[in-house]
């Protein structure tokens, strides 16, 4: 997906290549906020993840373009029993850029094996705020699996575009090897947000002030942020075990940054998502 | 191993090595001050996953620096502190590493007066690398003549005592309980070094979302006995 300004100043998906089983939905202006933000859904046709399964999306907003991209539903990943799923993701940002990428979450299965590996190359004057959300498994199927699937890996990195390097994580979690449960690593929280900011520093440090860092257990929630290396932006954790608690906080986190950068909040989310 | 390598792995590994880990207790502060850790059993736990996060990360670095030292390749000793800070993505953490590295940069010069360690303390002090903990930790083992298992013995080791001595300070703990704590992780010590000693920094990984947050929290908390 390629999205541009048009004369008139209105932000445009302007290339379009999907192969199936990825459809993307016809960009709609429906936030009341920013009535020329195109927002963008994201479906898979083909049902959850299968092994040997491998997605690819490539994201680029030239200068000054923005959008919001989500996807239709959650991403599930199938039980898997002899290969593994794979999703790989690139965002470009160009100078001025801004891009809210807040999909629905990924729900692994019992013996699902699956591998993210997402690439930001970002411009220093850009805004990115990207935030995925990962269960610990279908909690309603067969009395709940909770860190019933073989390996997640979960890697993200940014660069500049003349190719410095901002940072690098990679998240391996396998249950088999050492319990997510453990004290330090999930403890007793089941949901894991894990939301990138990149943007200014002036931007990134108005947003730091304005979270405040919580373990929040009445609300069972817990949020945490702190500075990336290379002043290039925000790590901000959100963990819960109510996927309508930490959607509704990442949406607000989101918000404060979309107030810094474009001077608005995000709308009340649909009554039906 | 001689005596005299016995005797220099005791005073790398010692932590009342002159580097400032009494300064931090990795986010064992927080930890306590929250309640996530509140007596022996819970301290172990969490020493044990602070273990399995250092081992695939810091105590992979370490190893990968004490090869290229051995191999004199100095460009991979500056890839493998950038690659190993660019994975730091908690603000105190990167903090401790700097400050800890470079200290035992400095004294690792005024113990073995070596060209490789002088060029390694002024690139630090120069800002031109970062100059974390566990590069110069693989620097000075692989230059001192102790071989990778001394290292990551030491490097686990050091984890454990920078948050067990924090933990005397945090908890009403005793000597005996965190005594107890190193005797029941070492052979955990052995299972991580099998997992990791083949592994390059590329292959770097790590899964401790509490603790993350836990060092997020440290950074305004009103907690603040330790740097992290």
């Amino acid at each position: 997906m390629l999205f541009e300004l048009d004369s008139e100043g209105r932000s445009v998906l302007r290339k379009l290549e999907r192969q199936t089983p990825i459809i993307v939905q016809q960009e709609l202006y429906f936030d009341e906020a920013m009535p020329t933000m195109p927002c963008v859904y994201l479906l898979s046709s083909g049902g959850p993840n299968v092994d040997g399964d491998r997605y690819e999306h490539h994201i680029t907003l030239r200068c000054n373009a923005f959008a919001h991209i989500s996807t239709g539903a959650a991403t599930k990943l199938a039980e898997m029993h002899s290969d593994y799923s794979s999703l790989v993701q690139t965002f470009e940002l160009e100078s001025g850029a801004y891009l809210e990428y807040l999909p629905e979450p990924t729900i692994p299965c019992r013996h699902t094996r699956y591998i993210a590996a997402t690439q930001m190359v970002i411009d220093p004057s850009a805004t990115l705020f990207f935030a995925e959300i990962y269960l610990s498994g279908r909690r309603y199927k067969r009395g709940g699996e909770h860190w019933v699937f073989d390996l997640l890996s979960i890697a993200t990195s940014a660069s500049r575009p003349d190719g410095e390097r901002l940072f690098d994580e990679r998240m391996v979690i396998e249950p088999s090897r050492h319990s997510p449960d453990s004290l330090g690593a999930m403890g007793h929280w089941s949901i894991l947000g894990n939301c990138f900011l990149l943007a200014p520093e002036q931007t990134s440090e108005a947003v730091y002030s304005q979270i405040t860092s919580k373990l929040d257990h009445p609300n069972m929630l817990a949020i945490g942020a702190t500075r990336l290396p290379s002043h290039c932006g925000l790590l901000i954790r959100v963990l819960g075990n109510d996927t309508a608690t930490v959607k509704r906080a990442i949406r607000d986190l989101c918000s404060v940054v979309r107030r810094e950068v474009k001077g608005c909040a995000l709308p009340d989310e649909f009554p039906w998502r | 191993m001689t005596l005299q390598q016995i005797v220099r792995l005791l005073q790398y590994a010692d932590s009342a090595l002159p580097v400032g880990a009494f300064a931090f207790s990795c986010s064992l502060e927080t930890a306590v001050e929250q309640g996530v850790v509140y007596d022996a059993a819970t301290l172990r736990e969490f020493v044990e996953t602070l273990l399995r996060q250092s081992a695939s990360t810091d105590g992979i670095a370490a190893l990968a620096a004490r090869r290229a030292t051995l191999a004199d390749d100095y460009d991979a000793l500056l890839t493998i502190d950038a690659r190993l800070i660019r994975c730091k993505l908690n603000d105190e953490a990167r903090q401790m590493n700097r400050r800890m590295g470079r200290k035992l940069a400095e004294l690792g010069v005024q113990i073995a007066d070596d060209p490789l360690l002088v060029r390694w303390r002024d690139d630090i002090v120069a800002n031109r690398t970062a100059g974390t903990y566990p590069t110069t930790q693989g620097i000075i083992f692989a230059l001192g003549g102790l071989d990778a298992q001394a290292l990551f013995a030491a490097q686990q080791y050091g984890v454990m005592m920078t948050t067990l001595n924090a933990a005397l300070r945090c908890l009403r703990l005793t000597h005996y309980h965190t005594q107890r704590i190193i005797a029941q992780l070492a052979p955990l010590i052995e299972e991580l070094y099998d997992q990791v000693r083949e592994l390059d920094t590329d292959d770097m990984y790590t899964f401790a979302p509490v603790i993350d947050l836990l060092a997020a929290l440290h950074e305004r908390g009103t907690a603040r006995m330790f740097m992290n």
